[in-house]
């Protein structure tokens, strides 16, 4: 009798959260190529990161993919998909000099890997190769998209709430406004440079 | 006089003749740190055909089918008295030439490759570069401390010797390269990247026509070419085939491969055999006593099937050339000092040359005692005459009373001319002078 009980206890709970749970999408507009939009940090709350490991390719003499948005704490593989050697560096993160970085230069299918602890845009280099170019863009909640080619976006499991929701693209200051999500929610971002 | 200087001039020939064909004999001088080229071409390796890679490719072509055979205006003396001794003359190399026998092929002119397939060398080389280092972060706002270039600059030198070394997935190796051909190379290469102050640091080197032939096959030839096989027929040749490297002295001589190299020649194929242009690209870039170092190195080092040969040259490499420069520094072209140790001499090369020389000495002692016995004959023979011209009893010799008397004047400049028309005899310029 009391498992039944704790059983629906639980099964409420979850249809609750699932019903609270809402979606934030969206579209950017304004400038080309793929910017990212998510939920910057919330007040009192802490998220874990994942134990995936995302991967930044080196492949063709570019950066893949151009940008890759994770969550903070998440620790980033560097692998070296071409059959010359590369070197990764990044001068700032979200700014600050301080954090600027040499991860050393590697050959072919040989990997390195950082945590990223601190939130911000790390602008990524090659010394060898001065035309590859790729951004990781360190968020602090697990809220985060990419957009599509067309601009559009799409935040998912995103519970009740009020947030602010920031756009970051490359080269253009970062723009926030604030979203409530009750159900879905709607959020267009028009940039300019 | 003219007799006197054809005889010597037949003497000495003979004497260098004589020098030449002691060194040729047998093709036994060898430059012990050379290696015949061995196994499949570097296509073959990468299971790439010829029309889908852009190696080795000059995108210009041999003379249209309707090119009739030219004779080839060079032609080294050396391929006239045999070809060892030749192949072991020292030649001055730059940078740029140990870049053009090596690199060039694949790299091109700049140094930019063919992307995707062949990358650029230039920006690799930019990133071993302190100054262009230390530039492009400020460039991309990264404060970095000096000690942290000079890392991320070692990083990138050690990954350009490692690749210049080892090869890479798709770029062969270069084990085969000394020291010193490295050092200058990579001067050179920092030239062409447009490092500052590159082009004070240019290094010259000594080497052999056979080692200038080694390089370009090792190189260039053996991209498309295997070291062995069979030669391939007029159907195969048409079919596709590239003809192994071991065929060709049966398919051409030295002069015909000059030719190929340079500017191109027709090549007979298909059946019925017909000429065509053939796919060979021209390397206008190699000079032609360079295709005939070709020829040489491939007639004396034949190329072979194990790969176990070609890792002697690392093995040889300090024996070869001069030792590193202990300082560090490059030297400065033009280079002014000694040549290079050149390599080992066996025993019997070295006595041919001072046995020649003393046979053309030992001519010259014997035809210089045989005029004088005769200047001394004619003397005797005119003071005999001279003595006896008033007195009718004795008769003059012939040749005293003949030959035509010689009007001399002395110009301006105090210097003693013949008069036009006349011959001067021996006796009346020694009279003179």
């Amino acid at each position: 009798m009391e498992r039944n009980f704790l059983q629906v206890g639980f099964l409420s709970m979850a249809l609750s959260l699932t019903a609270h749970a809402g979606v934030i999408s969206g579209k950017v507009t304004g400038v080309p190529g793929d910017s990212v939009v998510y939920i910057e940090a919330i007040a009192g709350k802490t998220f874990p990161a994942s134990a995936e490991q995302p991967v930044m390719a080196q492949r063709r003499l570019m950066f893949e993919p151009h940008i890759l948005p994770v969550q903070q704490g998440s620790t980033v593989e560097f692998l070296n998909n071409d059959g010359v050697a590369h070197n990764v560096f990044w001068p700032s993160v979200g700014g600050s000099k301080k954090l600027g970085h040499n991860l050393g230069t590697w050959p072919q299918n040989e990997k390195r890997a950082f945590k990223f602890d601190i939130p911000g845009a790390v602008p990524l280099l090659c010394n060898v190769h001065p035309e590859m170019s790729g951004y990781i863009v360190v968020v602090p909640t697990p809220y985060f998209a990419l957009t599509n080619p067309s601009g559009e976006y799409r935040i998912e499991n995103v519970p009740a709430g009020g947030y602010s929701l920031a756009v970051w693209h490359e080269g253009i200051k970062n723009h926030s406004m604030h979203v409530d999500v009750e159900g879905d929610a709607k959020a267009d971002f028009t940039l300019s440079r | 006089m003219k007799i006197l200087t054809a005889i010597c001039a037949l003497l000495f020939s003979a004497a260098l003749m004589f020098g030449q064909l002691r060194f040729g004999q047998g093709n036994v001088r060898k430059d012990a740190a050379i290696t015949a080229v061995t196994g499949e071409s570097w296509l073959h390796h990468l299971n790439r055909s010829f029309d889908e890679t852009s190696m080795g490719k000059t995108w210009r072509l041999g003379p249209p089918d309707s090119a009739t055979e030219q004779p080839t205006p060079c032609v080294r003396s050396s391929m006239l008295f045999g070809s060892t001794a030749s192949s072991l003359r020292m030649e001055t190399l730059n940078g740029s030439d140990l870049y053009r026998l090596n690199c060039r092929g694949c790299h091109g002119e700049y140094g930019l490759g063919a992307p995707p397939e062949i990358g650029s060398l230039i920006d690799p080389v930019r990133a071993t570069s302190v100054v262009l280092v230390t530039q492009r972060m400020k460039m991309a706002g990264m404060a970095l401390s000096r000690r942290e270039t000079a890392e991320l600059v070692n990083q990138s030198r050690s990954v350009l010797l490692k690749r210049l070394h080892e090869g890479g997935k798709d770029m062969p190796s270069f084990h085969h390269l000394r020291e010193a051909e490295i050092r200058s190379l990579v001067a050179y290469l920092n030239q062409l990247a447009g490092v500052p102050g590159a082009e004070k640091e240019q290094v010259a080197i000594q080497e052999s026509h056979a080692r200038v032939g080694e390089l370009i096959v090792k190189s260039t030839c053996h991209v498309c070419h295997d070291a062995i096989g069979l030669n391939p027929t007029p159907r195969e040749l048409l079919d596709g085939t590239i003809p192994p490297l071991s065929a060709l002295p049966v398919r051409v001589n030295q002069t015909q491969l000059m030719r190929k190299v340079t500017s191109g020649a027709p090549v007979i194929m298909g059946t019925p055999a017909s000429v065509y242009r053939g796919r060979m690209p021209v390397f206008s870039y190699l000079s032609e006593n360079e295709a005939a170092d070709v020829y040489e190195y491939l007639t004396q080092y034949p190329p072979t099937e194990s790969g176990s040969s070609d890792q002697t040259a690392q093995k040889a490499q300090p024996d070869a050339t001069n030792p590193p420069n202990d300082s560090g520094e490059a030297r400065v072209v033009p280079q002014t000092g000694p040549a290079r140790v050149p390599e080992r001499r066996e025993q019997g090369d070295s006595v041919a040359l001072p046995i020649g020389m003393g046979l053309f000495a030992a001519a010259l002692l014997a035809l210089g005692c045989w005029i004088t016995l005769r200047e001394f004959k004619k003397i005797s023979v005119e003071s005999q005459a001279r003595r006896a011209s008033p007195s009718p009893g004795i008769e003059l010799a012939p040749w005293a009373t003949l030959h035509p008397r010689v009007e001399l004047r002395i110009d301006s400049s105090s210097r003693v001319t013949e008069s036009v028309g006349r011959k001067s005899s021996v006796m009346e310029e020694r009279k003179i002078s």
